[in-house]
């Protein structure tokens, strides 16, 4: 049996602000929704169910114990099983989570491909897909736009955003880890109908204490970062727009208007296309543009 | 030599050293200042700098690594080669910027080293000899503070640095090394297959470098190709006003504004925008503004760095011609 695993997490809902309490922080009255960049990972690992002919499509989170939301909201787009690993060993840091994650995906069976979002809205290290690539040995892409049927059912064809914006066309051998952001398309809701149901479906949950015990020995048990505080940001800086008094008020009421952006003094530029297009180009050359 | 050096991977954008890698680099002297340990800048992709701004920022030595030719993946190289560096020279601290290639080489670099790593840090700082970092979290909503532990290299992904330059620093002489690496790719699995350039009306405007912006005034069909061929000449972004996605002439998500999104690129070229402050309101943060109308009075000139008067069909069509023309050169040389 071939299968896809989608890594997926609820959050908070974003409308609520966070409090503070002796470094720790803490939501009062949450609601949970699934995390934005996984809903994409999960319609993106449905459609590539029909690349892989044969494949299950499975949702995995590692969280505490209640915390069904997204694989309640995965149950309800279409997936074929979801998974709860139920945080009991009070893992903190991304490391080690990363590698409770790796040790119940090295013991999934015919695993073909693990699609995620690329970071959460709540802590979003953004740093669980590749450590899990790593862990497993598996190739990594990020950035993913769109993914192709490859020239063969061992194969991928990628397109991630290079960071010069153009796309690169990756080939990539299964198995192998996607990692993809928000993408400019809207997703559909999933319908009232489609959660109730999803709500009655069997979500299998696994202890990552008896997952980590099972594990080879000899691995570093002390994590490499510790959390200490959480607090409030400090207030960004923001911008003084103090206006020139001894301005008529036409212009004072001018550049409030503009929210002090108005750039004065620039010169007209007219005549032949060819000036215009040489000063255009100077400025372009001297903001080293081009 | 031991745990001697602090390295910064460098960020280039277009062959240039990008602000965020001065930012960091500006963070890492005073985490060497506190902890000791040589300043190294280490890049990948040729970049233009002038030495004496480097060292002023506190840079001792600059380490260039290139790559024999290889199939593989960038990523998958950089990779590669920085397991293989490190082992060598064992780094103290390493400093990673947060863009798609530290998201992909930092984090495979920490398991496989087995040591620490921060992501999103918006600060580092020593606090006992010990290193910490303030790393933003809830979509910069709170700020958590991360301690290191166990041994080096730490690994720090930072999102932003230290914008103020420091004073008083002598300029001093970098050590330049340049390195080929050879590495071993014979077992990668990823294969860059072709390289699409950007289309202008994909990248999205909120993120882009350069924004040509359409107008009511270039609503036909002649002016709509012309306005594509400049963003395609240029490699920019396309926008628009609200009055040309009413039209249907272009998809709302390219829409700046009040009722769109607010712009901030380094360029902006607007072209048959009359400027009404509803437009205005999204763009008026950008670095540089050159303005194309017929009308002298229209409001979008109390904006712009460059006030051109001119028919968009006289001035479009020579300005990507010349661009195309300069393109080809740089090609050739």
């Amino acid at each position: 049996m071939k299968s896809i695993i989608v890594l997926c997490k609820r959050v908070v809902d974003q409308s609520q602000p966070p409090a503070f309490d002796e470094g720790r922080l803490y939501f009062k009255n949450a609601r949970y929704d699934i995390n934005p960049a996984d809903a994409y990972a999960i319609e993106l690992a449905l459609s590539l169910k029909s690349s892989l002919p044969g494949s299950t499509v499975e949702a995995v989170t590692l969280d505490d114990e209640g915390a069904v939301e997204g694989l309640v909201y995965a149950f309800a787009r279409g997936v074929d099983k979801s998974t709860l690993l139920v945080n009991d060993a009070g893992l903190a840091d991304q490391g080690s989570i990363a590698r409770a994650l790796a040790k119940y995906l090295a013991k999934c069976d015919g695993l073909r491909l693990i699609v995620c979002g690329d970071k959460t809205i709540e802590w979003g290290s953004g740093l669980i897909g590749p450590m899990v690539a790593q862990l497993l040995g598996f190739p990594l892409v990020n950035e993913i736009k769109k993914v192709e049927p490859g020239t063969d059912d061992r194969c991928l064809k990628a397109y991630r955003r290079a960071e010069t914006n153009a796309t690169e066309i990756i080939e990539v051998r299964l198995p192998c880890v996607f990692s993809l952001g928000r993408q400019n398309t809207e997703i559909k809701y999933a319908s009232m109908r489609a959660l109730e149901m999803a709500k009655r479906k069997k979500i299998e949950k696994f202890s990552v204490k008896d997952l980590m015990d099972s594990g080879a020995a000899g691995e570093s048990p002390t994590p490499g970062v510790g959390l200490k505080w959480v607090s409030a940001p400090r207030p960004r800086p923001r911008k003084n727009l103090a206006i020139d008094c001894s301005l008529p008020p036409e212009v004072r009421f001018g550049i409030l208007l503009s929210g002090g952006a108005g750039r004065k003094g620039a010169d007209y530029i007219t005549g032949p296309a060819d000036i215009v297009v040489s000063s255009i180009v100077e400025l372009l050359r001297e903001k080293e543009i081009i | 030599m031991g745990q001697s050096e602090i390295w910064v991977i460098a960020e280039t954008k277009n062959g240039r050293l990008t602000e965020r890698t001065m930012e960091i680099i500006r963070d890492a002297r005073k985490i060497s200042a506190s902890l000791g340990g040589e300043l190294c800048l280490t890049g990948f992709e040729p970049f233009r700098k002038k030495p004496e701004d480097l060292s002023q920022n506190g840079v001792q030595k600059i380490r260039f690594i290139t790559f024999s030719d290889s199939p593989a993946h960038k990523y998958d190289l950089v990779l590669r080669g920085l397991c293989q560096l490190v082992e060598e020279h064992e780094p103290k601290i390493i400093f990673f910027p947060s863009n798609a290639m530290g998201f992909h080489v930092a984090p495979q670099l920490a398991v496989h080293f087995n040591t620490g790593i921060a992501s999103n840090v918006v600060e580092a700082k020593v606090i006992n000899n010990i290193l910490q970092a303030i790393s933003s979290t809830f979509q910069d909503r709170a700020y958590s503070t991360l301690v290191f532990q166990g041994k080096g290299p730490h690994i720090l992904m930072m999102a932003r640095g230290d914008a103020i330059p420091p004073k008083g620093l002598p300029p001093r002489g970098i050590e330049h090394e340049e390195w080929q690496l050879d590495v071993e790719t014979s077992g990668t699995d990823i294969r860059v297959v072709d390289i699409k350039p950007p289309d202008p009306e994909e990248i999205d405007i909120r993120e882009a470098e350069k924004i040509v912006v359409a107008g009511f005034g270039s609503r036909d069909s002649r002016g709509m190709e012309l306005i594509r061929q400049l963003a395609g000449a240029l490699g920019a972004s396309l926008g628009a006003t609200r009055r040309l996605v009413d039209l249907n002439l272009l998809p709302y998500d390219r829409q700046i504004g009040q009722s769109g999104k607010t712009v901030s690129p380094r360029i902006l070229i607007s072209v048959g925008v009359s400027g009404s402050s509803h437009h205005t309101y999204g763009m008026k943060d950008s670095e540089v503004i050159i303005a194309v109308n017929k009308d002298k009075n229209a409001r979008i000139f109390d904006f712009a760095d460059l006030k051109v008067v001119a028919d968009l069909y006289d001035v479009l069509p020579a300005l990507v011609s010349e661009l195309e023309k300069m393109k080809k050169e740089k090609e050739n040389q």
